[in-house]
Formats: structure tokens, C-alpha cells, sequence
């Protein structure tokens, strides 16, 4: 009977292996518009502290989500995203997570940091910890999370909580690729970080193969 | 008569040559950053304050403007024009709607920081008015994120010692009203007209030029000024002396002590106004420049997790003419602040002052001022990013003179930008 059993599910498993992904691409850009100069506090008294952030990118990345119209798609909580601090900078500036993702904050400056929020979505303060530390916070509800640091006003991040595993990061360009997408009708949501949330900006069809191409101007500020 | 604006600029052009030339500079930078492409940034903080108690606790949280940290609708601009890479013009005006009208001028803080000279991380330069330079308070003096209204007594208090009078001897500190008065106006005058020199003086920020940075965790400062830590120039040079200012420090950068700084910091510096000698009381022959005005501290600031530790102890010292012993001052603060997530937080300061003794002429001893002690505790909470309201308690006391005792209630709306 157990010589049977693991038959039927090897089987199983190489006719699984060889069917064809049934899962289809979206690709385009959202046209970016220039980032507006970064406000820096003036730090009068930090005198000591030389470090100097590095320069703003030009263009500040967009995040694209794509959300089943009928049904659901099975939130798989991120893989270990980590949001560090060097340079007097959050990396990344930006990072979308699933609902329910635990977030490791890391600190590679050779000084202290504290990492806090009041956003509604998620308010947590992560104290003073050293170089090498990390601290963890699970976002649990969806939203925009603004993250700053206690010490260093000058440092800003973003974390966007979603109630989708399909999402991903432009590039520079504003070029983005979302991968292995469910055939199905999805509404397309853009991000960027003058929105207080993603703008649902198309609805779209994803067939079953093939890379699906969409492009879109930044979504205005309401 | 109303004096005309040349004479009115030729007078502040004569009295205070170097926040005159500070200020054009200014004015001139901001007006030619735009076509030198420089960057200039602006923030602003602001506070609201309502106080209750005993009106003296007021008075002994005045500074000599009569601005206080507890005054009702406070404001600082702080600005910053980004000349080159490495160069920037600074400038801090402190707004106070409870200090006496007063040449605006002075009271603006203009210096030029100066990083990276010669390419190297650990050499930098600022010259103008420079923030506090002994001790580590003045880094976090008009920090946001500053858990306590009150300045510490150290870097403030005013005691018995006058800059501008010249006493017969010892025996005028045992007379009435002297001891615990250095928050009444010279003479017994009103409190902005002059008060007893601080010990460390955070209100006036000083003029002189500073080489100063940090390598592998050690942090040095070193500083020629043109007054003296209890009686900073703001404007001009009162006497014809200069002092000089250093501090030595460390950070630990690894291990179990990460983030443990340590610093000492000394000075030295005439402090009498050169008007002095022609008081019939100064010693004949002797010079302002012969009285010293010194300092010798330590700090130490610790965090970690919620928890954030500040403490610093310092001895000021004043050469008085015709008084013997040198007078020394010996003040300290220690300040723990606790976070209770990202709203609230929580600070407590306990600090102390104590004087030398002296011995009058009929042979009675006793200490040149009297020793006072403070407890300062404020609830804060935070309602968003750059808008915080606090509560609190201050108390302060005096071992020999417990009618000068005085408690004071706070409520404090403080605003910010980034």
C-alpha cells in the first residue's frame, strides 16, 4: 500500500512539473515624473556627525499591484524583506509587502538609529539599536506606512501594505515586469509616494500565457 | 528723535562690527544663491506655552532678554544656504515674544561650517556664531526631539558674580539679596537689565572660529573666541582678551558600549567688561584681561532601546578682583528619557549647583551663592510627525534659602517642519 501511494504522488508530481504555466506576464512602464528636491531639515548643532546622505534619485519609483476582480489570490507573505539603514538613508525607499509580512529593519551605520511610525496602519517605535542590530515589525493591516527615523529627520521611507501577492517596484525608468500572473481579470493599482494609497488606475485581462503590456502616466494627487 | 537709518547703521556697524559683517554676508549669500545654484533649506519650530506656579519659578528660567524656554509663543528659524559641497552658510534667529525689544541683529546666529578641508573627513571648520562649545547640551539644546523644556541649570543658571560691577571684597556676598539675586538686574534692577553672569551660558551663542571633527570614534573641538563661557560675545569683543575653547571626546562604535559617548571639555577666557576699570572698586593697575573665567567638564550620553541617558558635571571658575579665593561653581544634570512607543515618551532631569566657600572680612564662612537643587519631569506626546504636546513639573530649591524655593506647572504645544 506505501509502495502504491508514493507511486501516485511522484506520478503526480512529474505530470504536475510538466504542464505548461498556466500563469501569464505584465510588463509596461508608468511614466515617472521627476522627483521634487528632498526637504532637509537643517541640523545646526550635528556637528560631528559629517555624514552626508547620498543624492535623491532623479525619478522616485512607483509600485504597481494587480488585484483579482472575482475571487482572491493567496496572500503568501513576502520572503524575509529587509529595510536597512546606512548612509543616513532608509534602502529601499520604498518596499511593498503582503499583508501579514514581518520586516526586518537592519542598521549598517555606524551610529544609532530609530525607527518609527504613527501611521494608522501601523504605529511602532523601534528604540535605539546599534550597527549589526535588526529589529522586526509585521504589517498586519493594509496601507501606507510612513517611516521615519527619531534621530535623523532627514531619513523617510515608505512601507505598502497590500492585499496582494502581485505587485512589484519600477525601475528608475519607470519599467516594471510582474511575473507567473493567474489568467484572470485584474484591476491595475499604481503607487507612488505623493498618493495616501494606491490609485486603481485600469482593469485589465491576463491571459493565460504571454506578457501583457501596460503603460500609465503617474496617478494624479486627489 | 528718530535717529535716521544710516546713523542707525553706522552705530551697529561700530558696536557690533561682527554680526553686522555676519548679517550682510548673509543677506548678500541669500540674494546670489539663486545664480550660484545653491541650495537653501529653511525650517521652523515653534511653541505655545502656558505656565502656572510661583512667578519666581518664572524668573529663574529667564535669560538675560528675558526670553525663557518657557515663554509663551517661542519660535526659531533655521536656515541653511548650501554655498559649495562642502561650504554652508548657517543662521538661527530665536523669536521670543516675552524678551525685550533689542537689536534684532545681535541676536541672529549666522556662521559659516566649513567641512572637509583639504579633503580630509576629520578637519572642519566653522566661524560666526557658534553654537555652545563645551559640553554636550548644545547639540540637543533646540532639539525637537528634546524630552524637557527647562536648559539645564549648567548651561544657565545666573549667579552672584556680575561682569560689569566691581565689589570691595568678599563681603559683598553676604550682603542681603545677593546670594540667590543673580536673576535680578544689576543693582537690584529689573531682571533684563543684566543679570549675574551663568555658569555656561547656552542663550548667546559665541564668536570666534572652531576646527573641530571626528575619526574612528574621537571627536575633537577646538576654539579661539572672543568671550568667555559665561559671558559669550554675541556681538563685539568686551574687553581686549580672547579665550580659547576644546573639547576631546569618544564614541564607542562596537560592542556591548555602542553609542557610549564620553567628552571632557575645558575654557578659558576674560570676562569682565572693560568699562570695569573705571570703578573706583577695581584694583588700581590691574587689568579686565587679568581675570579669568574657566570651565572644566565631562559628559556622557548613553541609549539604548527606549532608553536614553544624558549627564554632564562642570566646574566654572571666576577670577573676582578683590576677592580670594577664585570662586568655583560646580553643577551637574543627569536626564533619563523613556519611550513608551511612538507617541509618548517620558523625561526626568535632576541636576544641582554648588558654590565655593568664602570668608567674609569678620571672619563668617559660607558659599559665595547659594546651592540650589532641580527636579524637571515632562510627559510628551506625540500627535504626528512635528507636533508634539508636553506636560510637566519643574522644582527648584534651596538647601540655605528655602524661601526661594519655587515650583512650576507647564503645558506646551510644540510645532515643526522637517
Amino acid at each position: 500500500m506505501r509502495v502504491l501511494l508514493t507511486f501516485l504522488i511522484l506520478t503526480a508530481a512529474a505530470a504536475g512539473a510538466a504542464l505548461p504555466v498556466r500563469a501569464g506576464r505584465l510588463a509596461g512602464t508608468v511614466d515617472l515624473s521627476p522627483a521634487p528636491p528632498v526637504p532637509r531639515s537643517v541640523d545646526l548643532y550635528g556637528k560631528y556627525n559629517t555624514t552626508r546622505p547620498a543624492p535623491p534619485p532623479k525619478h522616485r519609483p512607483a509600485v504597481v499591484a494587480l488585484v483579482p476582480v472575482n475571487g482572491s489570490v493567496k496572500l503568501v507573505p513576502s520572503k524575509a524583506p529587509v529595510m536597512d539603514q546606512e548612509d543616513l538613508q532608509f534602502k529601499p525607499h520604498v518596499l511593498p509587502v503582503v499583508r501579514g509580512t514581518r520586516v526586518r529593519f537592519t542598521n549598517s551605520d555606524q551610529y544609532f538609529h530609530n525607527v518609527f511610525s504613527l501611521s494608522p496602519s501601523k504605529k511602532f517605535d523601534l528604540g535605539r539599536y546599534a550597527k549589526g542590530d535588526s529589529r522586526y515589525v509585521v504589517f498586519d493591516r493594509t496601507g501606507v506606512v510612513n517611516v521615519f527615523c527619531d534621530i535623523h529627520a532627514e531619513m523617510r521611507a515608505y512601507v505598502l501594505v497590500l492585499e496582494t501577492s502581485l505587485f512589484t517596484v519600477t525601475d528608475a525608468e519607470g519599467a516594471f515586469a510582474i511575473e507567473d500572473v493567474p489568467a484572470g481579470e485584474y484591476e491595475v493599482l499604481v503607487w507612488h509616494e505623493d498618493l495616501s494609497e494606491p490609485a486603481r488606475v485600469r482593469r485589465i485581462s491576463i491571459p493565460r500565457s504571454g506578457t501583457t503590456t501596460f503603460s500609465a502616466p503617474l496617478p494624479a494627487v486627489r | 528723535m528718530r535717529k535716521s537709518t544710516r546713523s542707525v547703521v553706522a552705530m551697529r556697524l561700530r558696536h557690533h562690527p561682527v554680526s553686522t559683517t555676519l548679517g550682510c554676508a548673509l543677506v548678500l549669500a541669500a540674494l546670489c544663491a539663486p545664480r550660484a545654484n545653491a541650495q537653501i533649506a529653511v525650517s521652523l519650530q515653534a511653541a505655545m506655552t502656558l505656565v502656572g506656579g510661583d512667578d519666581f519659578a518664572e524668573d529663574l528660567n529667564d535669560m538675560n532678554r528675558g526670553d525663557s524656554r518657557f515663554g509663551s509663543v517661542r519660535a526659531l528659524v533655521l536656515g541653511r544656504g548650501k554655498i559649495n559641497d562642502t561650504t554652508s552658510l548657517y543662521l538661527e534667529v530665536p523669536i521670543d515674544l516675552a524678551a525685550t525689544s533689542s537689536t534684532w541683529l545681535t541676536y541672529m546666529r549666522p556662521f559659516i561650517r566649513m567641512e572637509r578641508l583639504g579633503g580630509a573627513d576629520w578637519l572642519n571648520l566653522q566661524v560666526g556664531k557658534l553654537p555652545t562649545l563645551v559640553g554636550a547640551y548644545g547639540e540637543r539644546s533646540n532639539s525637537t526631539g528634546n524630552a524637557l523644556i527647562g536648559v539645564p541649570l549648567l548651561f544657565y543658571y545666573h549667579t552672584a558674580v556680575r561682569s560689569r560691577l566691581a565689589v570691595e571684597g568678599p563681603d559683598y556676598f553676604f550682603e542681603d539679596g545677593v546670594r540667590g539675586g543673580g536673576f535680578r538686574g544689576i543693582f537690584g534692577g529689573p531682571v533684563t537689565s543684566f543679570q549675574g553672569a551663568p555658569l555656561l551660558y547656552d542663550a548667546c551663542w559665541e564668536v570666534g572660529s572652531e576646527v573641530y571633527g571626528a575619526h574612528r570614534g574621537v571627536e575633537y573641538s577646538l576654539a579661539g573666541t572672543m568671550g568667555s563661557v559665561s559671558r559669550p560675545a554675541i556681538s563685539e569683543n568686551y574687553n581686549d582678551g580672547y579665550g580659547v575653547t576644546g573639547r576631546l571626546g569618544y564614541i564607542f562604535r562596537d560592542g556591548a558600549l555602542f553609542g557610549l559617548r564620553l567628552g571632557v571639555s575645558a575654557a578659558a577666557a576674560p570676562y569682565l567688561d572693560a568699562g570695569i576699570v573705571d570703578d573706583p572698586d577695581f584694583p588700581s593697575g590691574a587689568d579686565v584681561e587679568d581675570y579669568l573665567n574657566t570651565y572644566v567638564g565631562g559628559d556622557l550620553t548613553y541609549a539604548r532601546g527606549p532608553w536614553q541617558f544624558f549627564g554632564e558635571v562642570g566646574r566654572v571658575g571666576y577670577e573676582v578682583p578683590n576677592v580670594d579665593p577664585r570662586l568655583t561653581a560646580t553643577s551637574y544634570y543627569a536626564e533619563i528619557v523613556r519611550d513608551f512607543g511612538p507617541q509618548w515618551s517620558l523625561g526626568v532631569r535632576q541636576e544641582g549647583v554648588f558654590f565655593s566657600d568664602l570668608t567674609a572680612s569678620d571672619g563668617r564662612t559660607g558659599t559665595w551663592d547659594h546651592d540650589l537643587g532641580r527636579i524637571e519631569a515632562m510627559i510628551n506626546f506625540r500627535f504626528r510627525h512635528g507636533t508634539m504636546l508636553r506636560a510637566g513639573y519643574q522644582k527648584t530649591w534651596f538647601p540655605d534659602a528655602g524661601t526661594l524655593d519655587a515650583e512650576l506647572f507647564a503645558l506646551q504645544l510644540q510645532v515643526w517642519t522637517r
